[in-house]
């Protein structure tokens, strides 16, 4: 690229350096819970001397293990919802000229706006006033309501500006709109749903407070069961599952680019 | 054909009135009843829950949010700015690795990561004992339970909000157009205010709309970082709808909270260029 | 069969195998109460706060009775409160506060317990009973005594404290951490101005008011989960917690000195309840009989560290624990402290404003 070109190598490590530390700053607490689960100490505070205790107690927890389980699915689940009905919003609301259409998006976006308790509050009494069984499908539709606008946000600041001449063309060339959609304007923004995707996944996967007022008593997802806080401290077995959770997360990626780099070399 | 251009917006509009807005038609009616006596709601109509919003002890708390909000927001804009300009000119293999290590410590949870940081900032944590050995200080700093912290913690979780659409509206960005400006004589600082912050406003608005008003509802990272004796308007809200007990109240906060995202969102798509212009 | 299992339990315990056997009365009557259930009325929907029964006799009751628990905990009462209003027939045994029973009592709730089918009634300490909220003893279980009480760190402070007077000091500011109850920190004004937990008359209140605006300097902390760790942390060096915490701090630091302040003491009393629409009555009643098992009690107050409302459970209790001052407050303090109670709305207001005040 150019952009490099006038500072040249000085413009090149100024922007290493930057893009390193604050890398490097968006993993310092997560070092910090890594290396704590490995603490003796109960309270986490002070380091008191090494242990592989808590990885032992947490294969011991069956309940954990459900709760990882609910957790996933219910992430799973909910940002693929959330992947296709808040890329197709963005697209139809780029596209659309109808009244209201401001006020649409402003709604959509507020269950990321408001504070967890009172959006937890309120679909807990929405879902009872409907009658709907407590358990995995109010998780699932409360998850997807709350993931549908990062998607929403993310591809909208990129389909802003993007030429629409380029899915004009290939209708005038005699495609479908389906067919312009997934071949020219689908790639095209495909980072962007990528990236939304991936901060709802994380905050499906974090939520405590909604989840707990939406939960029944037969699914209880991870945050739920661990940050019940009070009275306790957070058990050290939880930075273990932690760095289990994140070791594996790092793993996949690296075997992901491994393979990526594979199929490249072999072609 | 123009008409049906926006049906893809359907799903959306029907899933958005169904689980937002009816449930938070709910909170906006019992914004206007009375708490019950114990608990819940009394069938009273009632304005004094917004005449108390403008008191000066809830106004105070505001206005402090408001703060801590803009200057977390905007310590996020300033970290977060150049990293999406410095990813988006690597090649594109490492942009999309950068862009996963940046979402990974999210997965781990927002609480966790915060005991992280109070093992870091307390008086007997990690940088105070770092220093003390290095003896650059000889007493510890406090630096937990402080306003900054809770600054740092705020800007600390906007961070990935920030970067990612302001990343997302950069990376589209032609490289053609900043040459055919700089070949025109403009110099790097010209080039980019006239052409690369016009074309990335719209990230830059879609990163300040994910992160402005979710920063004045966060409330445990100002009851951990900060100690607690900050009230903010999350912790407000949180403490009327729970220990409090005060629904009423705490829905009438939460719709002040509903009326803040329609102004930024609104300022957001005005500045950004998404209302009004036909894309497509 | 089971004698021969119960033989080789017997082994184990001889050579030396912990404290696990140990619970095999309570486990055997709760299996026998079991086994004339259904297959499917075998499970108990528990709520209450993480660990508040701890997992290891949730885990020894599963497997001595063949019911499952399913576990689901709350971060707060009120929390509580409005899942059980909201989702009705959802959960079976709840462990949650005096105060809050008092409104569930109150809002109809509350399923009368079974006497005949709780065989260790009598186990209970006629001390806990009979309080404001449930006074003919019908719906309640008590489960623990809660004690805010002040710690301090005598390697940091220049002389001992002795009451709650001595945190409005000048040598705490910025050295304070208080549990984030709204009720038991304005509670410590009220009692070092002499008055009641309980004052509702506002010019009094407004007294309490500027007591607090004198302390809120001191205060470097508010935190409900984990005050103990400021202590460990060095953030702080004096402050209110519960017994539970105060342990855990002591764990870390051994120049920490606990003190039951001589202005008296606020109390406060956990309970189990069974609401009225359980759909698993007859099974949280076997959880509950268990708990009230004087050795499983004292193996859940070791593990949980707050104090025990079971008189059975002291035989089994070690003595380091029984004289834990953190954790067992002696009887006749007990007898003269005060205990919480709800307030009315005009007064209830008042003490929402005191206590956001002091916070912000």
């Amino acid at each position: 690229m150019r952009a490099n070109n006038r500072g040249g190598r000085a413009g090149r490590a100024v922007s290493d350096l930057w893009l390193i530390l604050v890398l490097a700053f968006l993993y310092l607490p997560i070092v910090m819970v890594v290396a704590f689960s490995f603490n003796q100490s109960k309270n986490g505070v002070l380091w008191t001397g090494f242990t592989t205790e808590w990885y032992r107690a947490l294969f011991e927890n069956r309940a954990i293990a459900e709760a990882l389980v609910s957790s996933l699915t219910v992430a799973l689940v909910s940002c693929a919802l959330s992947a296709v009905l808040g890329t197709l919003g963005a697209v139809g609301l780029a596209r659309a000229r109808f009244k209201g259409k401001g006020a649409l998006q402003n709604v959509a976006v507020l269950p990321i706006m408001l504070p967890e308790v009172a959006v937890g509050l309120a679909f807990m009494t929405f879902f009872s006033l409907l009658g709907v069984p407590f358990g995995r499908l109010t998780l699932i539709l409360a998850h997807t309501t709350f993931c549908i606008p990062y998607v929403l946000l993310n591809v909208q600041a990129r389909l802003q500006g993007l030429d629409p001449a380029l899915e004009e063309a290939a209708r005038d060339l005699g495609a479908s709109p389906q067919r312009a959609f997934f071949t020219v304007t689908l790639p095209l923004i495909l980072p962007a749903v990528l990236s939304g995707v991936l901060l709802a996944f994380a905050m499906s996967l974090d939520d405590m407070v909604i989840s707990f007022f939406v939960t029944g008593p037969e699914t209880t997802t991870l945050p739920v069961y661990i940050f019940g806080k009070l009275k306790t401290n957070v058990p050290p077995s939880i930075n273990a599952l932690c760095s289990l959770m994140l070791g594996a997360t790092l793993a996949v990626v690296a075997l992901s680019r491994l393979v990526r780099r594979g199929a490249e070399k072999g072609r | 054909m123009r008409g049906k251009r926006g049906l893809s917006a359907l799903p959306l509009c029907l899933w958005t009135c169904a689980f937002v807005f009816l449930p938070l038609l709910y909170v906006l009616f019992i914004s206007f009843l009375e708490k019950g006596e114990y608990f819940g709601v009394s069938r009273v109509f009632t304005l004094d829950n917004y005449a108390r919003l403008f008191s000066p002890l809830y106004a105070g708390i505001l206005l402090n949010s408001l703060k801590i909000a803009l200057e977390s927001t905007l310590l996020s804009l300033l970290i977060g700015y150049p990293f999406a300009w410095f990813m988006a000119n690597k090649p594109p293999k490492t942009r999309s690795l950068i862009m996963v290590l940046i979402v990974i410590p999210f997965w781990t949870s927002a609480l966790m990561r915060t005991y992280g940081w109070m093992i870091l900032l307390r008086n007997r944590g990690l940088i105070n004992a770092a220093l003390m050995a290095l003896g650059v200080i000889e007493k510890p700093i406090r630096m937990l339970n402080t306003s900054g912290a809770v600054l740092l913690g705020t800007a600390y979780s906007m961070l990935p909000f920030m970067i990612l659409p302001i990343y997302s509206s950069m990376e589209k960005l032609d490289p053609a157009l900043r040459e055919a400006a700089r070949d025109l004589g403009a110099g790097p600082l010209r080039s980019f205010l006239s052409v690369v912050l016009p074309e990335t406003l719209p990230g830059v608005m879609s990163g300040l709309a994910m992160t402005f008003v979710p920063s004045t509802g966060m409330f445990f990272i100002s009851d951990l970082l900060g100690g607690g004796t900050n009230m903010l308007l999350g912790n407000l809200i949180n403490n009327q709808l729970t220990v409090s007990r005060d629904w009423p109240f705490g829905a009438a906060l939460s719709i002040l909270m509903v009326g803040m995202t329609f102004c930024v969102m609104s300022l957001c798509r005005r500045v950004g260029g998404t209302d009004g212009t036909e894309v497509f | 069969m089971k004698r021969i299992l119960a033989l080789m339990l017997a082994l184990l315990l001889l050579m030396g195998g912990g404290a696990l056997a140990d619970m095999q009365s309570a486990g055997e009557e709760a299996r026998a109460q079991a086994d004339k259930l259904d297959e499917k009325e075998r499970v108990v929907n528990v709520f209450t706060w993480t660990y508040y029964i701890p997992d290891e006799v949730v885990a020894a009751f599963e497997d001595a009775s063949g019911i499952r628990v399913n576990y689901t905990p709350f971060s707060d009462n009120e929390s509580m409160l409005s899942r059980v209003q909201s989702t009705p027939g959802q959960f079976d045994l709840i462990a949650c506060s005096d105060y809050i029973i008092d409104i569930m009592r109150g809002s109809d709730l509350l399923a009368p317990l079974d006497r005949d089918a709780l065989t260790n009634w009598g186990n209970i300490d006629p001390g806990c009973q009979s309080q404001y909220y449930d006074p003919d003893n019908e719906y309640t279980v008590p489960y623990t005594v809660t004690v805010p009480l002040i710690v301090y760190d005598t390697a940091a402070v220049s002389e001992p404290i002795t009451g709650y007077a001595d945190l409005w000091r000048d040598e705490f500011k910025g050295n304070l951490v208080l549990i984030d109850d709204m009720r038991n920190v304005i509670g410590m004004a009220e009692k070092k101005l002499g008055l009641s937990l309980n004052e509702t008359d506002p010019s009094k209140l407004d007294q309490v008011r500027a007591e607090l605006n004198a302390l809120k300097d001191n205060v470097v902390v508010f935190n409900a989960d984990t005050p103990h760790n400021a202590l460990i942390g060095g953030d702080a060096v004096a402050g209110l917690m519960f017994g539970s915490q105060i342990v855990a701090a002591q764990e870390e630091i051994s120049t920490l000195e606990v003190v039951y302040p001589k202005e008296g003491l606020a109390f406060g009393i956990d309970c189990l309840v069974v609401p009225k629409d359980a759909p698993h009555m007859d099974a949280a009643q076997i959880l509950i009989n268990y708990l009230l098992d004087g050795e499983v009690s004292a193996w859940a107050s070791a593990l949980i560290n707050y104090g025990s409302c079971n008189t059975a459970a002291a035989a089994y209790m070690s003595e380091e624990f029984k004289a834990d001052k953190s954790v067992n407050v002696p009887s006749e303090l007990l007898a003269s402290a005060e205990m919480i109670r709800p307030l009315d709305g005009d007064a209830e207001r008042l003490y929402d404003e005191i206590w956001t005040e002091f916070k912000n």
